[in-house]
Formats: C-alpha cells, structure tokens, sequence
C-alpha cells in the first residue's frame, strides 16, 4: 500500500488536527517550555548529586526518573487534556461544529480524532523528554521496567484525561463552560487518584503485601483493563453528547456497557484461577463492584431522549431491524433486561465458587470458610442504598414523564457522569478517614467495604437469597421498561403488518411517529 | 411532476415555552431555487437547521428525496450542502488545507479528491488563492469558500442562509450567477435573504413566514398574479396627452387610464400578448412611445403585504 493511499485512509480529523497542532503557538511554546524545564530539573539533580555518598550514588537513576517523570505526568495529565479540551470547545465557538456533524465524518470519528490527536501530541512529548530518560537509565539503580511500566500508566492516564476533557468540551455550550467542567473533572480524578491509592493498598494488604511482581503485574494489568473501558465509555459518552438523535452515540454506550458488563462478568474467573492468595476476598471485592457499575450503567438507558425513540420507530416499522437486535437497541428496557442477566449472572458466579471452595476446604480441614461474621447490619443498610441509589431511585425519577425538562437534563447529566461523582464521595471519605488518624478504609462508610462485609457476615443460604433481591431492586425498573419495549415492538410490528405504506423505508410515517410519541410519555 | 428533493410537512420547533416554528410546510423541486423570506426571527434559520439536520423538530418532518431526515440523518447529509450564514474559520490553515479536510470527510479520496478540490475552487473563482490562509479572508472570498466546502460533496440539495449578507454589490452578481449556474446543474436550491431584490431576480417561489408561521408559500408568478388582479402599464408618449389619453382609453383590455406628472397608468386584464399589440396599436396611432414599462409587482412589496413585521 502507497504511503498516499495510507495516509488517505487516516481519520480527517487527526490529520487537521495534528497539521494545525504543530503549527500553532500554543503547542510550539508548550513544547519549548517542557524542553527548557526538563533540561533545568535534570541540571539540578545532577547538580546536587553527591558522587561521594555510594548509598545516593546508587540511587541516582531513580531520582533523575522520578523528577523527569513528575515533568512528563505534567505534560500527559495537564498539559495535553487541557489542549484537547481548547481544540474541541473551539470548535463550537469558532462556529465550525455544524459544519463538522455534517461534514459525513460520524460523531465518533470526530470523537476518535480528537483523541487520537491528543495521543500523538502525547506521544510527541515522550519522544523530547526521551533523551533525558536515556541519561537517567545511563546512572546508577534505575529499574528499567518500573520505569517502562510508570510510563505507560501515566501515558494510560493522560489519555483517560483527554478523552475526559473532550467530553467537558462536548457538555459545555461555549469555552470557558468546558473550561469550567475540565477543572471540575481534574478535580474528581485528584481524589480518585487519592481513592485508588488507598483501594491499591487495600487490595495489596488482600494479596500478602507488595512486593510480588506477579501481583504488581496483576494489579496494573487490571488497572489497564479498567482504562481500556473507561476509554470506551467515555468514548461512547462524548458521541452520544454530539450527535444527531443520538442515533450512533447510545448504540455505542450500549455496547461500552455490553462489554463492561462482560469484562466483570469474566474478571473473576480469570483472576481467582492467577492469583493463589486469598481469591474469595478478591472475588467478593470485584463482585461488589460489578454490581455497582451495572447499577450505573443501567440507568441511562432508561433516560435516552426522544430523538432515539423516533428513529427506532421508523427502523421498526420499515421492519428493517430484526427482533434480537430491537431487544438489544431499542431505548429503554432492551439492553437493560440483558445486563439484568449478567447482574444476575455475576452474582451467582460467586456463590458458586464459595460453594465449590467451601466443600474443597470442608473435604481437607474439615471446616468451611469463615464466613460468619458479626458485622452485617451497617453493610446491609450501606449495600441497600449503594443498589437503590444507583439504580432504582434515579431511573424513577428520570422515568417521571411530568418532570420538567431542565429536570430531566439535570438528571441526565448527573447520571451520565455518576461513576465520577461516586468517586469523588469515595475520595472524600478515604481522605476525611485518612485525615481522623484511623488510617484506615475498612469502614461500613466505604461501600465496596461494606458490601464485602455483608458478603461474608450473612449465612450462606440467606446471603443467596440477599443478592438475588438486591439484583432484583436493580431490576424492576429495567424488567418495567423490557416489558412495555416488548408490547411496543408487538404493536408496531403489527402495525407494520397491517399497512404496506409504513413497511416502506422512504414513506415511513413520521406523523404516525410524532403523533405516538405526543400520545405515549417518554418513559 | 417529479418528486420534490426537499419536503417540509407540518414543521413545528419548540424551546421551552417559546415557539420558534409553527406547523411550517413547503416543497422543493428540483432545478428550482426557492426564496426563503421572513423578519428577524421568524424562524428561518431553525427551519433550515432542521432541513440540515442540525436539530430536531418538536413536530413533523422534513424528507429530502423522499426520506426523513429523522429516520435517514445519514441518507440526508449525504444529499445536503448546507451554508451557514458564518463561516466558521480554523486557525492556521489554509484554503486548499481547508478544502482537503471537508473533502476527506466526506468520502474522496487520492486523484479523486484532487480533482473535486479544483473543480470546486475553479467554479467558485478560489484557485489562485489556494494557499492564503482562512483568517485573511475578506467577507467575499470566505462566502465564496464556504460555498466551494457546501459543493464539495456534490449535493443535490443546497440550503444557503442569508449567503449575500455583507457582500458588496459586484460580489452580489457574482455570487447570484453562481446560484443560477448551479440551479440549471439540476440541483435544488433553498435561499434565505434580507435582500429582497436578490431573490426576485433569482427565485422560482418563495415560502414567507412570520413569528414561526408560515404566511404564504408558492411560485413567484403566482403570488404576483393573487395580488395583482390586473396589469400595470406606465407609458410616456411625445404626442398631446388627451390624444394619448383617448386612444388609451379606446383599446382593448383596458380598464382604465390615469395621468401623473410624466406617465400614463394602465390598468390592464390582457395577456403578454394583448400588451405586445397594445404597444404596436400606439406606435400606429403615430403617438410616439418613448417610454413602456410593465409593471410586476416584486419580491419586496410581496413581503410587505404578506407579513405585519411582527418580531418574536
């Protein structure tokens, strides 16, 4: 393949916007600037380097990649977001937003570019700050792999935090509204960063202790992964903020909950079969969150707009989408129902396993798990209202037709970036714990805490019977949803049946549409 | 007849309590260039944002070669230019720059691609500014290059909003003769103006609205013809007036002769061709015309008498 085939084959929008990156002032001085300071801080350390203490002298390399790498996190988690988040908010104050929906490029190449562009841009920084890493891999200590894996992550991280501030981009109306909404979004993920710290040490106190590279190895492949799907989300999220009807955009969240589903439906039997040290534990935790994150994704599914609605009627009466995929797509209880499944699914899994690990230990030593704790109450109560808070009280709220718009909106939007707020609350009551000197997150406060301890606290046969309810508070609004979506599908199938008109995709009758959506409330 | 490129049906946009577009339905055939009229406010650009699907109606529906822009966004864009009233404008990049991203969205690509750029860039007299970038643009040439981005993709269909705004009055030719060359390519087009003669020397109809409704909507001839119930004829003649007046008076079709300082006014019910004699008769009565004039009634007294200037 010619180079000119190639790079006609990349995305428009990269290609905009990489020529106007390294053409502009912006970048040009940001660039020199990082340059300038990197040279400064390596000077500095080098300078102050005692050659004739062996104990510094061995550790030097560390130190010269530790200052550089505080350069480079400035870089990926600042200076790169904040630029991805000027180059998409521009767009709508340099009026070029219309013209760039209507362009033929869908919403989520556009998304796509921006990002991507955000990376080479990354990728670019790396590239000038590399000759510095090389001095610092020629002194003396430096774990090259540590150093390897560090990038990475903080190159991960950066990329979330583009993507992140494309999305502010995409919520705020004007510049500085998106400017507004990245610090606030900066400002989550300071204290997320905070609560996964503490979680990390959690979960390694969970394993034995750090010091094991297959468990550092585990923990930053989990890590990864979860990236990797916070990436698709808020992918899914910044298309569906921009596009018309939302026609592609919620067809991609679906999917970014469909495979987020899927990823913690698996996690544990793969994790619980690498990591030999204490799975139950593990297994609980990652149970908990599970269903947490359903919880979540649950809801906006339940909250689409009208634009969607409409075009699915039309896709439904031009009988052009075949049943499997209306129940996979269409707004409402579809998706909601099938993530119901691996909500029901995952919990069972783990029931399961404690069974299968409690008669292997009972046939060994002759006594089961030790499952039988105290302290189930708090966690029951906690648990209760983590699972209603995040899914049944919103999706009733945003199912009440009567509610005002500005309402819904609001509603919308918080529970489109509720996975942010929950961490924001988390950061604060690790920090709020930190602060009292208890030095510790093992608290009824923390729900995944919480929910842990419940699991272990209640008796086997009534911790079965405690899940399945509460999967099923979690469930009723999407099983409400699933069943009003199916008497829909009946009714328009028939309708489409009946007459040859709306069967035809060119005539498909908007009035009818528009006249049954005035008569049938959003849900 | 053929079926119409652009079909609005029952239109209604609302924000909050605010109606912007009320129950607004018209058609667009194609080859045809429609004038889309009306005050400040009146709900011309959301109208003509929908038809582009820029946003969604509260009501209703617009088909553009027969499918729904709702249902088809897709279908739609891929048959739509679309000119905003701005050109939106990105920093350091120039003109060919500017052409090659629009060209790459929408699909073309390698010598394909090349070759749409010049093409485009010929017809819109852009080719030998290929290389000055966006920012240093008169209001002239960004019109014209935002019409070369909105032909890119060789749409059938072409939504203008208020194109002539700010541009002098040469530039106004030009750019009304670039309209008329694409209207006889077959495209339709659908034209949003304050300037009025512009359209009346354009247009084939014209949809009025006012405070979101739709007042009057048809083929420019047709609306003279409802408002005019005869012809007007202003005629100066070098003979005695009172002849003039009475061989007037005598003719056929006429209904009635008025005098004002310079001309005689004629009310006439005839045709083209009645007015064709009627001329003929007065040069043989040696009454030595030296002045005809039919008077239409134009575009702006159409408006005028449609619309009360209400504001939304």
């Amino acid at each position: 393949m010619s180079n000119s085939v190639r790079i006609d084959r990349l995305n428009p929008v990269l290609v905009k916007e990489v020529r106007q990156a390294v053409r502009g002032k912006s970048f040009r001085s940001s660039f020199i600037m990082v340059l300038a300071i990197a040279t400064v801080v390596s000077t500095a350390v080098l300078s102050n380097l005692n050659v004739e203490d062996p104990q510094e002298l061995a550790g030097s390399g560390t130190t010269l990649f530790f200052a550089l790498h505080a350069v480079f996190l400035f870089c990926a988690l600042v200076v790169v977001p904040v630029q991805a988040n000027r180059s998409m908010a521009s767009e709508r104050d340099e009026r070029t937003f219309d013209a760039l929906i209507i362009s033929g490029l869908s919403p989520a190449q556009i998304i796509l570019g921006k990002w991507l562009s955000a990376g080479v841009t990354q990728l670019l920084f790396l590239v000038a700050l590399l000759p510095f890493f090389a001095t610092a891999a020629t002194l003396y200590g430096l774990d090259l792999l540590m150093a390897f894996v560090l990038t990475l992550f903080a190159c991960f991280l950066g990329l979330t935090l583009s993507l992140l501030g494309i999305l502010a981009a995409t919520l705020g109306k004007s510049k500085a509204m998106a400017s507004l909404l990245m610090m606030v979004f900066l400002a989550a993920c300071g204290f997320s960063m905070m609560w996964m710290i503490a979680m990390g040490q959690m979960t390694l106190r969970g394993f034995g202790g750090f010091g094991n590279t297959d468990e550092f190895l585990v923990i930053m492949g989990l890590l990864s992964a979860s990236s990797f799907f916070t990436l698709f989300w808020l992918h899914g999220l910044a298309v569906a903020t921009i596009s018309h009807p939302e026609e592609n955009g919620m067809l991609r969240v679906r999917w970014a909950a469909l495979s987020c589903a899927l990823f913690i439906g698996i996690a544990p039997l793969i994790l619980v079969s690498i990591v030999p040290v204490t799975p139950m534990r593990f297994l609980f935790q990652l149970n908990a969150m599970g269903l947490m994150v359903l919880g979540v994704l649950n809801v906006p599914l339940l909250t689409e707009s009208v634009g969607m609605r409409v075009r699915c009627r039309h896709e439904l009466q031009a009988g052009r989408w075949r049943r499997p995929l209306t129940w996979l797509f269409l707004p409402g209880g579809g998706t909601a129902y099938l993530l119901f499944l691996v909500q029901i699914v995952i919990v069972v899994l783990p029931t399961v396993f404690y069974l299968m690990q409690s008669s292997a230990t009972t046939s060994a030593a002759g006594s089961g798990l030790s499952l039988y704790l105290d302290n189930g109450f708090g966690g029951f109560l906690t648990t209760l209202g983590v699972v209603l808070a995040c899914t049944g009280i919103p999706a009733a709220f945003a199912a009440r037709a009567s509610a005002p718009m500005w309402a819904r909106n609001a509603l919308r939007f918080f529970i489109l970036t509720l996975p942010i707020w929950i961490v924001v609350l988390l950061g604060i009551v690790t920090l709020l714990f930190q602060l009292r000197g208890d030095g510790v997150i093992d608290s009824a406060l923390n729900p995944f805490v919480a929910i842990e301890q419940n699991f272990r606290s209640v008796r086997r046969p009534e911790a079965i019977l405690f899940w399945l309810t509460v999967a099923g508070f979690g469930a009723v609004p999407m099983l409400i949803h699933a069943a009003r979506q199916r008497t829909e599908i009946t009714r328009l199938r028939r309708q489409g049946a009946r007459s040859a008109a709306p069967l035809d995709p060119v005539t498909a009758s908007p009035e009818a549409s528009a006249a049954s959506l005035e008569e049938e409330p959003e849900a | 007849m053929s079926a119409p490129l652009l079909e609005v049906r029952g239109l209604s946009r609302r924000f909050g309590n605010f109606t912007a577009v009320r129950d607004v339905s018209f058609r667009v055939e194609p080859g045809e260039i429609w004038g889309f009229i009306g005050p400040n406010g009146a709900g011309k650009t959301t109208t003509m944002r929908i038809c582009a699907t820029l946003d969604l109606p509260t009501q209703g529906d617009v088909l553009v070669d027969g499918r729904s822009v709702l249902a088809f966004p897709d279908y739609a864009r891929e048959r739509i230019g679309f000119m905003p009233d701005t050109l939106g404008t990105y920093a350091d990049t120039s003109i060919e720059e500017y052409l090659d991203f629009f060209a790459r969205a929408s699909g073309l690509r390698g010598e394909a691609r090349t070759q749409r750029i010049a093409s485009v860039a010929e017809f819109t007299e852009l080719g030998h500014l290929m290389d000055r970038m966006m920012d240093s643009l008169s209001k002239g040439m960004s019109q014209r290059l935002c019409l070369a981005k909105t032909l890119l993709h060789d749409p059938q269909l072409l939504i203008l909003d208020e194109p002539a705004s700010g541009l002098d009055p040469r530039a106004r030719v030009e750019f009304r003769e670039l309209i008329r060359a694409l209207a006889d390519q077959g495209k339709a087009v659908l034209i949003s103006s304050h300037i009025l003669s512009e359209l009346s020397e354009t247009c084939d109809g014209v949809v009025v609205i006012e405070g979101g409704r739709l007042i009057r909507e048809g083929k420019v001839k047709e609306l003279q013809s409802d408002l005019s119930q005869h012809e007007m004829l202003f005629l100066r003649c070098l003979a005695d007036s009172r002849a003039v007046h009475v061989a007037l008076a005598e003719q056929a079709h006429v209904l009635n002769v008025r005098e004002d300082a310079e001309n005689f006014i004629v009310e006439f019910t005839g045709t083209e061709d009645d007015i064709a004699n009627l001329l003929a008769e007065l040069v043989k009565l040696d009454l030595r015309p030296i002045e005809f004039r039919w008077h239409r009634i134009d575009l702006e007294e159409l408006f005028l008498s449609f619309t009360e200037g209400r504001l939304q």
